[in-house]
C-alpha cells in the first residue's frame, strides 16, 4: 500500500499553509505524517524556526520523518521533547554513543532501519528498549533494499519483535496521528 | 518482494546456503575506540560468521591499524592459532614504521594464517605511491600475496587511480580495493577490468556517515557528492567488470554481513555471478589458506 507524506517548511516564509489550515488539508486528502529535510532545504531545526507548527504536530501525535545528522536530531528533540519523530542516520556508521542516550530521553524519537547496519545492532537496541523504538525502511531507491530486508530477516531476535519492526510500529504510529 | 533466484530462496527458507556458502575477505578484529560496535567482542564475531553462514573471514586488528602494529598484528596471530577455521589475517603494514615492517617481512609468508598485508593509506596518512610502502608491496608481489588496501574516491592517497597505478607495477600480488574506491566507481571498475591482480570489494555496498556533520568530526573521507547512489552498484560492477573480479567484504564488525548478502542475493544478476562474489573468487584467491595447509 503506498501511503502519502508531506514535506513542510517553517512558515516564516510563507511557501506553505499556516498549521492548522495544513493539519485540514491532511485530514481532506488522509495524509498521516509529514517530512523534514533541513539540510537539503537550508533552514535551522530550533524553536525560533518551528515554535507555530511543531507544538500543534506533537500534540495531535503527527510523525515527523526527520532527515538530518544526530546532532541535529538532538537539538530539535531538545526544542521539541514531546514531538513524534521518525529519523533516518545520514549513513552506515555505528552511531549508538549518539543514538541510545537520545533514544532514553525522548520516548516518542524512533529510529529507521535504513540507517541501521552496524552488525548486531538491531538485537543490540531491541535489547536495551524493546522492538518498539525501530521501524523498518530500505533506503529505495538510494540504497538496496534487499540488503535492507535481509538484514531485519536475519537478526537474532524473536519473531514478535521482527514483526513490530517490519510493520507494527509504524501502523500503531500512523494509527495515532490525530487529524 | 519476490526473487527468484534459488541461492537466495534457499538462504530465506535456511539462513545459508549448502551449495552457495560465503567467505568474507574483509573484516577486522578487536575493538576500535572511537564507536560502540556490538559485534567487536570475539564471541560475538564467531557468532555473527554462525548466524550468517559465513565459513571464513580474512581479517586485520583494528589495533594494529588505528593503535599499535606490533601488538595488533601481535593479536591478529592470536585468533589465526585459536580458530584456524573460522578466521585468516592480513597483515597491518603502516608505512611510518618502516623497522618493523622491515623485520616482520622476513618470514611473514610462513606465519600461518595469514592471507596477505592490509594498506589504511588514507588513515596513515601516506599515499599507496610513495616509496615508503615498495618494500612490503615487493614482498607481497614476490610471494603473491593478497594486499587489500582501503581505497576512496579522490583520496590523494588511495584514490582508485592511485591503486591501479600501483598493481600495474606489481603484477604478481593480487590487490583488493576496499570499497572498491567509492564514489569514483568508473575509474575502480576500469583497473578491475583491464588489470588482471584487481578486485572490487563489496564494502562499497553500504554508504558511510558524513561525520563532518557530527559534533566530534572525523578522518573519514565525505562521500563523494558526485555518486551519493549505491543501489545498483553490484550489476555496474558485474557488468562493467565481470563477476570473476568482485569479491564479497562485510567490514565486520562495523556492517552486517546480512545487509551485504541480501545485496547480492537480490542483485539482479545470474546464481552463477553470486556463486563468483560470495564464495568462487575467495576460494581461488585464497587457494591452500582454505585447507589449513599453508
Amino acid at each position: 500500500m503506498l501511503m502519502p507524506t508531506w514535506t513542510i517548511l517553517p512558515s516564516a516564509t510563507g511557501e506553505q499553509l499556516p498549521a492548522k489550515d495544513l493539519l485540514q488539508d491532511m485530514r481532506e486528502r488522509h495524509v498521516p505524517a509529514l517530512r523534514l529535510f533541513p539540510q537539503d532545504h537550508r533552514y535551522f531545526l530550533d524553536a525560533v524556526s518551528w515554535h507555530d507548527q511543531v507544538p500543534l504536530y506533537a500534540e495531535r501525535r503527527i510523525p515527523l520523518f526527520l532527515k538530518a545528522g544526530l546532532d541535529r536530531v538532538a537539538e530539535f528533540m531538545r526544542a521539541f521533547p514531546d514531538a513524534t519523530v521518525i529519523t533516518d542516520t545520514q549513513g552506515a556508521n555505528p552511531l549508538d554513543r549518539y543514538a541510545w542516550p537520545l533514544l532514553d530521553a525522548y520516548p516518542n524519537l524512533y529510529f529507521e532501519t535504513a540507517g541501521y547496519l552496524t552488525a548486531g545492532a538491531i538485537e543490540a537496541c531491541c535489547q536495551r528498549f524493546g522492538a518498539s523504538r525501530l521501524v523498518f525502511s530500505s533506503g529505495f531507491p538510494d540504497y538496496a533494499s534487499g540488503a535492507a530486508l535481509l538484514t531485519l530477516a536475519g537478526a537474532e531476535i524473536s519473531q514478535e519483535q521482527r514483526d513490530a519492526i517490519a510493520a507494527g510500529n509504524l501502523t500503531r504510529l500512523l494509527a495515532q496521528a490525530q487529524l | 518482494m519476490t526473487n527468484p533466484s534459488p541461492i537466495a530462496q534457499e538462504y530465506l527458507r535456511e539462513g545459508r546456503s549448502a551449495t552457495c556458502p560465503i567467505i568474507d575477505l574483509h573484516g577486522h578484529l578487536g575493538p576500535f575506540h572511537g564507536t560502540y560496535m556490538p559485534a567487536a567482542p570475539l564471541e560475538q564475531m564467531r557468532r555473527e560468521l554462525q548466524k550468517c553462514g559465513v565459513k571464513r573471514i580474512v581479517c586485520s586488528h583494528h589495533t594494529a591499524m588505528a593503535y599499535d602494529m606490533d601488538l595488533g598484528n601481535r593479536l591478529l596471530l592470536d585468533v589465526l592459532a585459536a580458530y584456524p577455521h573460522e578466521f585468516l589475517g592480513y597483515w597491518v603494514v603502516n608505512p611510518n614504521h618502516s623497522e618493523l615492517i622491515a623485520r616482520d617481512l622476513r618470514d611473514l609468508h610462513a606465519k600461518r594464517g595469514v592471507v596477505g598485508l592490509k594498506l589504511w593509506p588514507d588513515y596513515h596518512l601516506v599515499p599507496v605511491t610513495s616509496p615508503k610502502y615498495a618494500a612490503a608491496l615487493e614482498y607481497a608481489n614476490e610471494h603473491e600475496l593478497l594486499v587489500l588496501c582501503h581505497t576512496w574516491g579522490e583520496s590523494p592517497y588511495d584514490a582508485p587511480g592511485l591503486l591501479g597505478e600501483v598493481a600495474a607495477h606489481y603484477p604478481r600480488a593480487r590487490f583488493l580495493m576496499g570499497h572498491s574506491g567509492h564514489g569514483e566507481w568508473d575509474i575502480s571498475v576500469a583497473a578491475a577490468r583491464d588489470l588482471p591482480n584487481v578486485y572490487l570489494d563489496l564494502t562499497s555496498v553500504p554508504n558511510p556517515n558524513d561525520f563532518s556533520m557530527m559534533p566530534g568530526g572525523s578522518l573519514m573521507p565525505r562521500a563523494s557528492l558526485v555518486s551519493p547512489t549505491i543501489n545498483g552498484i553490484i550489476e555496474y560492477f558485474v557488468e562493467q567488470a565481470g563477476s570473476t573480479k568482485v569479491v564479497f567484504g562485510s567490514d565486520l564488525p562495523w556492517y552486517s554481513q546480512h545487509y551485504h548478502a541480501g545485496a547480492v542475493l537480490f542483485a539482479r544478476i545470474s546464481d552463477e555471478a553470486r556463486h563468483d562474489i560470495l564464495h568462487r573468487n575467495a576460494e581461488r584467491l585464497l587457494g591452500r589458506h582454505l585447507d589449513g595447509s599453508d
